[in-house]
């Protein structure tokens, strides 16, 4: 819990520091943000396991490894995003204050007992999100955007609070513990349970309930799409692990099935309309619906396994989608078309190289972390006796190989466009911080154990 | 035996090599020699591989260590004889390939020669690896370097040959994953032994066999898979092509006889008949494909995959016919193979350097293009005479003994496919003797073969070794069948013995 609360003890204090010293460049602000950061991830790691609040509040190994990874990812997008912001106009206080606010609610979805809770974690999450992605004001694209994922999300949200009040009547209770005891089998508890995925699959950018991923991606500065591609993810991770896994066992079966559709028609869409994009964001979103789709099939297949599984593949993909945004951001292009990476390897090796390790992860080649998440979903469709899907699974990962393919051919293949000669300057904080960030690609594939005992210690239970 | 080290070595001192030249090397001298110096210091360590290797059918030099502990994943090497000869052969290409890129790469030297050597240390560790986890992530990985140096240094068409090259083989290679996945969850082991002795009945066999036969298919190439190739071949720098086709080509090879026969032995006899039949088709109707090329370096690639039907021809007809169940003759099958493999290593990486050295001059490499080379260029004539006649199968040469033993293996499995095989062999020597006839004799044809200057140093003394190499393979090959023989004999028990009876 002290977590939390000197998080939000930092709100208020990074308000002030950027009232009383929030200049242009507002170094300051982002100096105390990530101080505060690493504190906040200090008192998240130290954190005891344990209950609060009759069990609204649960402190576990799960929640811990999401808070340390929101941390961590929080402080990345953090490093990687001022110029970006700068350029767009959009570079204010706001930004870190709402970046820690969604961070806030990442916090409280993963140590989410209750039904209560957890609706309070994720709508904390979904309105800092929505006032980022507004965050560029005088932006007609930016502000589309917003719109677009406001009414969605809430939407998805309303489905859910739906959901949510009807597994409430049926259990009588808040806790999720309770409501796993007693939800029984039925038709009350078969709506609940689809009404209460589709508001997950809104919040994940699952098919069919994507519609907003590519515009909320291409609309705000890229300084907030990063955000918003990684850090939530872990909340909505916990989210389906809380809600569905452990809060409603007794409709499994039922919701599985729902589960299996909605990831194969993710990775299908997801992977072959990104084929044909143009733009970076775009691109990466329609990726993330893949990627999405990939990761629900390891939460299908369930039991330790699987769930283990889809929390290694989510942290992996989460740092390779900061990395591949963190290394457009560092072209300096405010439209960040594919074009942009062209002849990047003449222009800035190191970076080209990074982003080579990036996408040769997302494909999936061995010894990339990329690959270990895949295998792993992959054993874990296959022990469940799922091998048809895991051959689906391994063919879609082959033809998304060719969007990815595509970045590497125009970073290494490709001479720099008529204007593209520009210097590519991440700046050496943020360089040496995206070079770290694509090797530790490989190294986590190398040396995988910690952080595969980590996501398998977070279900032992 | 201790653990050595040495296969660790032989993998891991050219990625690292490979590193630092793609990282520092300033200049393009700099690479080019510090490439070279690395690929012949590796000779150190083949040599000691090679002294201190007992022929005694088992795995040596074996290093095992524990990688991924949760899935029992082991960093678990070892070679055999099979394994070895392949090591070797890798070892004795990679200056070749070096040296054939000498001056026609001329932009972005370093990240050419550092992929280059990182390319040759991840096959050496296909072949090293007796784990199969290890084995699919060196087979991956290796897509990599590939992918670039076909991509940054290719022809015209260069884009599209390498992400054909990259999507195909990665595509044959995730059905291996999902077989190795499940063979790991039914056995509790990535170890190969561990696999080879694992019980399995015919229907899961069939199944897995498909997952391996799809990657290794793939790579081998067999017909109908084998439309990357060519592609490849033509866009790929000469350096890159003989990496491609001396060494990359044998990996399929490799797998099969490391993972399609003793893992789903029973499988394998069932489906010998289709295997046969898609190699015979290799042979016959790739050999007339190539016979209509124009396009020298496209004729040397359909040539391979022509080639390469011997070797999985050699390794399945003695499962097919009416000598199934004869260990013997499986073993002389898969030695023939291997003999094959090895022999079109050393012949076709000869060729291709042969066209790089035209290519180099004339900047075309149209066959009508040229005509009287002989006139201007006649060492190098001589040289390409023999390695065309070497392709064809030429007695003393080492083209002849891999397709001797394949054809009689099949004659005594199956005497009317050894018949069809053989006469075939008639459309190898067409398409060789063909093209050396257009190519290198008749008059002066042009002033652009008019101005050909005959082999520098460099040259000669890359394709001067090879020369010997195929000669002394061909008169001699008692030392390489030695190194292989126990390890086909134990391979050829393992299978016939087959699997599905011990359930």
């Amino acid at each position: 819990m002290y977590a939390e609360l000197s998080l939000a003890a930092l709100l208020p204090a990074v308000l002030l520091v950027d009232l009383a010293a929030g200049g242009r460049r507002q170094t300051l602000t982002r100096a105390v943000s990530l101080a505060g950061l690493a504190l906040v991830g200090w008192a998240a790691f130290e954190a005891p396991d344990g209950g609060m609040f009759g069990g609204s509040f649960v402190m576990d190994d799960l929640a811990r490894l999401l808070k340390l990874a929101g941390v961590l990812l929080t402080g990345m997008a953090f490093a990687y995003t001022p110029r970006d912001l700068k350029a767009a106009g959009a570079l204010r206080g706001e930004y870190y204050l709402l970046g820690m606010f969604a961070l806030l609610g990442v916090f409280v979805t993963a140590s989410a007992g209750s039904l209560l809770t957890l609706y309070l974690g994720l709508e904390l999450l979904a309105l800092a999100l929505y006032t980022l992605v507004a965050l560029q004001r005088d932006s007609a694209r930016a502000a589309e955007a917003a719109m677009k994922y406001f009414v969605l999300g809430a939407i998805g949200s309303g489905a859910m609070l739906y959901g949510i009040s009807l597994l409430y009547g049926l259990s009588g209770s808040l806790l999720l513990a309770e409501v796993a005891a007693q939800g029984g089998v039925g038709a009350g508890s078969y709506v609940a349970a689809a009404l209460v995925l589709a508001g997950v699959a809104f919040k994940l950018g699952a098919v069919p309930f994507h519609q907003w991923v590519p515009d909320a991606y291409q609309g705000p500065p890229l300084g907030v799409a990063v955000v918003l591609a990684t850090v939530p993810k872990l909340a909505y991770f916990a989210l389906i692990v809380r809600l569905m896994v452990n809060g409603l066992p007794a409709a499994q079966e039922q919701w599985n099935l729902l589960l299996i559709v909605m990831a194969v028609a993710s990775l299908a869409m997801g992977t072959i309309v990104a084929m044909s994009q143009t733009h970076a964001a775009r691109l990466l979103a329609w990726a993330a619906i893949a990627h999405v789709g990939f990761l629900l099939l390891g939460v299908a297949a369930g039991g330790p396994g699987g769930l283990s599984a889809a929390l290694f593949y989510t942290l992996v993909y989460i740092l390779m989608a900061a990395g591949a945004f963190g290394v457009i951001i560092a072209l300096e292009r405010q439209n960040a078309s594919l074009d942009s990476l062209r002849g990047l390897y003449r222009r800035h090796p190191g970076m080209a190289l990074t982003m080579l390790l990036i996408m040769l992860s997302m494909i999936g080649i061995p010894p990339l972390a990329g690959f270990l998440a895949k295998w792993q979903i992959l054993m874990a469709l296959v022990e469940q006796g799922m091998i048809a899907l895991a051959v689906v699974a391994a063919v879609f990962a082959v033809v998304a190989a060719y969007y990815y393919l595509r970045i590497i051919r125009l970073m290494f293949m490709e001479a720099p466009a008529e204007d593209g000669e520009g210097r590519v300057a991440p700046g050496w904080g943020a360089g040496l911080l995206l070079g770290a960030n694509g090797l530790a690609l490989l190294v986590l594939g190398i040396w995988p154990n910690v952080l595969l005992e980590l996501c398998r210690a977070a279900f032992a239970g | 035996m201790p653990d050595s080290g040495l296969l660790s070595v032989i993998i891991w001192l050219p990625v690292l090599a490979g590193l630092l030249i793609a990282g520092l090397a300033r200049s393009a001298a700099a690479a080019r020699w510090a490439c070279l110096g690395v690929s012949l210091l590796q000779w150190i360590p083949g040599a000691m591989l090679w002294r201190a290797f007992l022929p005694d059918g088992g795995y040596q030099f074996v290093e095992r260590h524990p990688w991924i502990e949760r899935f029992n994943v082991e960093y678990y090497l070892g070679v055999d004889g099979i394994a070895l000869a392949l090591i070797l052969l890798t070892l004795l290409l990679t200056p070749a390939a070096v040296a054939a890129g000498w001056r026609a790469i001329d932009r972005r030297t370093g990240l050419y020669y550092g992929a280059l050597l990182i390319q040759q240390g991840l096959m050496l560790g296909v072949f090293c690896s007796l784990d199969s986890l290890l084995f699919y992530v060196f087979w991956e990985f290796m897509l990599a370097p590939m992918f670039l140096i076909i991509g940054v240094w290719g022809g015209e068409r260069r884009i599209y040959a390498t992400v054909k090259f990259f999507l195909f083989t990665f595509l044959g290679s995730v059905f291996m994953l999902v077989a190795l996945v499940y063979l790991y969850l039914k056995s509790g082991s990535y170890a190969i032994p561990d696999l080879h002795s694992q019980p399995l009945s015919l229907r899961e066999q069939q199944w897995l066999f498909f997952g391996f036969l799809a990657a290794f298919a793939v790579k081998v190439p067999m017909w109908p898979v084998h439309t990357w190739l060519p592609d490849a071949h033509v866009e790929a720098p000469t350096g890159g092509s003989v990496i491609l086709a001396a060494i990359l080509l044998k990996m399929g090879g490799f797998g099969l006889l490391r993972f399609g026969l003793p893992v789903t032995p029973d499988a394998a006899a069932q489906f010998a008949p289709l295997v046969v039949g898609l190699s015979l088709v290799a042979i016959v109707y790739i050999a007339l494909v190539a016979l209509a090329q124009r396009d020298l370096k496209k004729l040397i690639a359909y040539s391979s995959v022509a080639h390469m039907g011997f070797v999985t021809l050699g390794m399945f007809i003695p499962l097919a016919g009416a000598g199934a169940g004869d260990e013997a003759l499986l073993a002389l099958g898969m030695g023939g193979g291997m003999l094959q493999m090895i022999s079109h290593g050393f012949i076709s990486a000869a060729l291709f350097m042969c066209v790089g050295v035209l290519y180099d001059r004339a900047h075309t490499r149209q066959i009508g293009d040229f005509g009287g080379v002989a006139n201007t260029m006649p060492i190098f004539a001589v040289l390409l005479v023999l390695f065309a006649l070497a392709n064809a199968g030429l007695p003393g040469t080492s083209g002849f003994i891999g397709e001797f033993l394949v054809i009689l293996a099949a004659f005594r499995a199956e005497p009317l496919v050894a018949l069809g095989a053989g006469t075939i062999l008639i459309l190898g020597a067409a398409y060789s003797l063909y093209m050396i006839k257009r190519v290198v004799f008749g008059e002066v044809a042009n002033d652009k073969v008019a101005a050909l200057k005959d082999l520098d140093l460099r040259e000669l003394a890359a394709l001067g070794s090879m020369a010997l190499l195929v000669v002394a393979l061909g008169l001699y090959p008692d030392p390489l069948v030695e190194l292989m023989e126990p390890s086909l004999d134990a391979l050829a028990r393992q299978v016939v013995a087959g699997k599905a009876g011990a359930l």
